[in-house]
């Protein structure tokens, strides 16, 4: 299990990886699988909030035996995806990309677009609670002029903005997405978000962008 | 007559989607029923579905916009828990209605 601190979401990012075997599963084991994982996740990022945990939103999102929780006491919307790297193949990725998308495609390390595209366009539209009616078309995939970084923003007429972060575990890439302002209170941005440490237990995970 | 064909094609497109399930999902072809929820019962993941949705565009010979799927959800499922109530009928009915199309 890995617990790292999320400043930008006031919170805890929890993975809890099955690194023996989660594909071998199919069918009712794979969910149960998956649903322990989760549930670990979860309660491992809430109690790192501690009393906290009261008011947090959390994001959950599991694979084959794995999982992820993205706990937060902020004010900003957050989402997480967990997936295989090698389950994403270029025809998922196609699939899902609007013309809009291609640059910000393009720009991701061609080892892990396929799986980067999907994720990211995943937890943004899980962020927003209404994942069915924002996947894939609702969310667009840019980066940003000035930094190059990843971003994702919803195609309503809110035009939301989220910060993307990723990281890699093994065959895993894990994606969060943070509102890049506030979405509770006036809408006035918050600073910028502090990027996640890698905390690993028993392995320091690299972060890649 | 049309009323056999129309059970005919049914029955053709609940057995094709029967078959596409077990491949997809890697279980049993006894284990799809009807009322199976791919998520709860069978072990379905969101990427998943987009792989059922190739599949059915090989059996129709038509690509369909993954936008079609996540609609039509939405639109026969508007207050369900997917985890719950995406079955393989609600799948064989997509196809239907694409192959319909």
């Amino acid at each position: 299990m890995m617990v790292q601190r999320y400043d930008a979401v006031d919170g805890w990012l929890v993975l809890v990886s099955n690194a023996d075997g989660g594909t071998r599963l199919a069918g009712r084991a794979r969910r149960e699988a998956d649903e322990r994982a989760a549930q670990r996740a979860r309660v491992a990022a809430l109690a790192s909030l501690g009393p906290r945990a009261e008011r947090a939103s959390i994001s959950i999102a599991h694979t084959e035996g794995s999982a992820a929780a993205l706990a937060g006491a902020g004010e900003r919307m957050f989402g997480v995806d967990l997936v295989r790297i090698s389950r994403v193949a270029p025809r998922h990725s196609r699939a899902i990309l609007s013309h809009s998308d291609r640059d910000a495609f393009g720009a991701m390390p061609p080892r892990y677009r396929d799986a980067l595209a999907w994720a990211l366009k995943e937890a943004a539209a899980k962020a927003t609670g209404a994942a069915q009616h924002f996947f894939p078309d609702g969310v667009q995939l840019m980066t940003n002029p000035l930094t190059r970084r990843l971003r994702v923003r919803l195609a309503d007429s809110l035009r939301l903005t989220f910060d993307a972060n990723w990281f890699v575990l093994g065959d895993l890439l894990c994606a969060t997405v943070v509102a890049a302002r506030s979405t509770r209170s006036t809408g006035a941005p918050l600073a910028n978000p502090t990027q996640p440490r890698s905390v690993a237990h028993g392995s320091v995970l690299p972060l890649v962008r | 007559m049309r009323a056999d064909s129309q059970v005919v094609a049914t029955s053709r497109y609940a057995d094709v989607v029967q078959e596409l399930i077990a491949e997809v999902l890697g279980v049993p072809r006894v284990s799809v029923h009807p009322a199976s929820a791919l998520m709860k019962d069978l072990g379905a993941e969101s990427i998943d579905f987009l792989d059922l949705v190739f599949r059915i565009e090989d059996v129709i010979g038509r690509r369909i916009p993954i936008g079609r799927w996540e609609r039509f959800i939405e639109e026969r499922l508007p207050d369900g828990d997917h985890g719950h109530t995406i079955t393989a009928e609600i799948v064989r009915e997509f196809a239907e209605r694409e192959a319909c199309r």
